[in-house]
């Protein structure tokens, strides 16, 4: 899906509007720019003439979806309210496209806790992310590397079998009542059976991030680390934690399979 | 009420009519939905 026929850059998609038909197939219209940028949007567009009040509100079984490429003035621009944000993106004096940037929602508010520890008070642990309403912002945070090929232009990032790979960098922030007490930030990290936390041989490798609060003189010092164990039951990870990846480990210590288990907090 | 977004996944899915939806609880659903490269897609 691309406002351009050359360039395919944001992937397949799929939407329902208020007549609940599934609908997947989206042209762009691009609507042209002067000032060089671009925000892209999907919306309902008889629905947007509904709550301009250009249209009955009472009529529901009209489906006009379409995805739009309209002339932005910042790079952060407002968003009709009813449209699904997509992107926004900058072009050069020929219409060629030079920056992307990520505007879809993470349809959250705040970042939900993941870990509660009760010791001399009540501390929760979160992911520690610049904007919570982004998507991108989750995305990156403990990013888990792409085992299989969203289309021929974006590639996987690993191969099976490999040894090991590279676990994204994330942070996480801790609370006491309403308080901040603290960021623990764990940078990115190579993961094979010869690291620290590592693979174990012809096992299921859960690996997640486990908290504790310990106390000095009073104080409570926070902790959070990178945690890795075999499991028998896949998918389920210890309470209390942030689960991240499931690793699939052969007799020689070849990774054969790599499943990515953050959640999405919706 | 905007569009209603379906994550959607190539791994983990399950068909449903002629789309392939995936599971809205793992965050590998949303990242693909509308994929969006990270990098800068830089056309000379």
């Amino acid at each position: 899906m691309s406002p351009f026929p050359w360039v395919p850059f944001i992937g397949y998609e799929a939407v329902q509007p208020n007549t609940g038909f599934t609908r997947d197939h989206l042209g762009w219209q691009d609507q042209g720019t002067v000032t060089g940028i671009e925000q892209l949007y999907v919306i309902d567009q008889y629905e947007e003439a509904q709550v301009q009040g250009n249209a009955p509100p009472q009529v529901t079984y009209i489906d006009s979806v379409v995805a739009l490429a309209v002339e932005a003035n910042s790079l952060s621009p407002t968003f009709p309210t009813i449209s699904l944000p997509v992107a926004v993106i900058v072009l050069d004096g020929v219409g060629r496209i030079q920056q992307v940037i990520d505007q879809r929602p993470s349809y959250l508010s705040s970042v939900p806790n993941f870990a509660t520890v009760v010791n001399v008070g009540t501390f929760k642990a979160f992911e520690n992310i610049s904007d919570p309403t982004k998507r991108v912002n989750f995305q990156n945070s403990f990013a888990v590397p792409r085992s299989y090929a969203l289309s021929p232009r974006i590639p996987q990032e690993v191969n099976f079998p490999c040894s090991g790979f590279f676990l994204g960098a994330g942070s996480v922030a801790f609370t006491q009542g309403n308080f901040p007490i603290g960021v623990i930030r764990i940078p990115t990290t190579y993961i094979s059976n010869r690291t620290t936390p590592g693979l174990t041989a012809n096992a299921i490798n859960q690996g997640y991030i486990t908290v504790n609060v310990a106390f000095n003189q009073g104080n409570p010092i926070v902790n959070a680390a990178l945690a890795i164990t075999t499991t028998q039951t896949s998918g389920v990870f210890p309470s209390n934690t942030l689960p991240l990846f499931e690793a699939t480990v052969d007799s020689v210590n070849l990774i054969r399979n790599l499943v990515d288990w953050r959640p999405s907090y919706i | 009420m905007p569009v209603t977004e379906l994550p959607l996944a190539i791994v983990s899915s399950q068909q449903s009519g002629s789309i392939v939806q995936g599971n809205r609880s793992q965050r590998t659903s949303w990242i693909n939905s509308f994929y969006v490269p990270r990098q800068p897609t830089a056309i000379t």
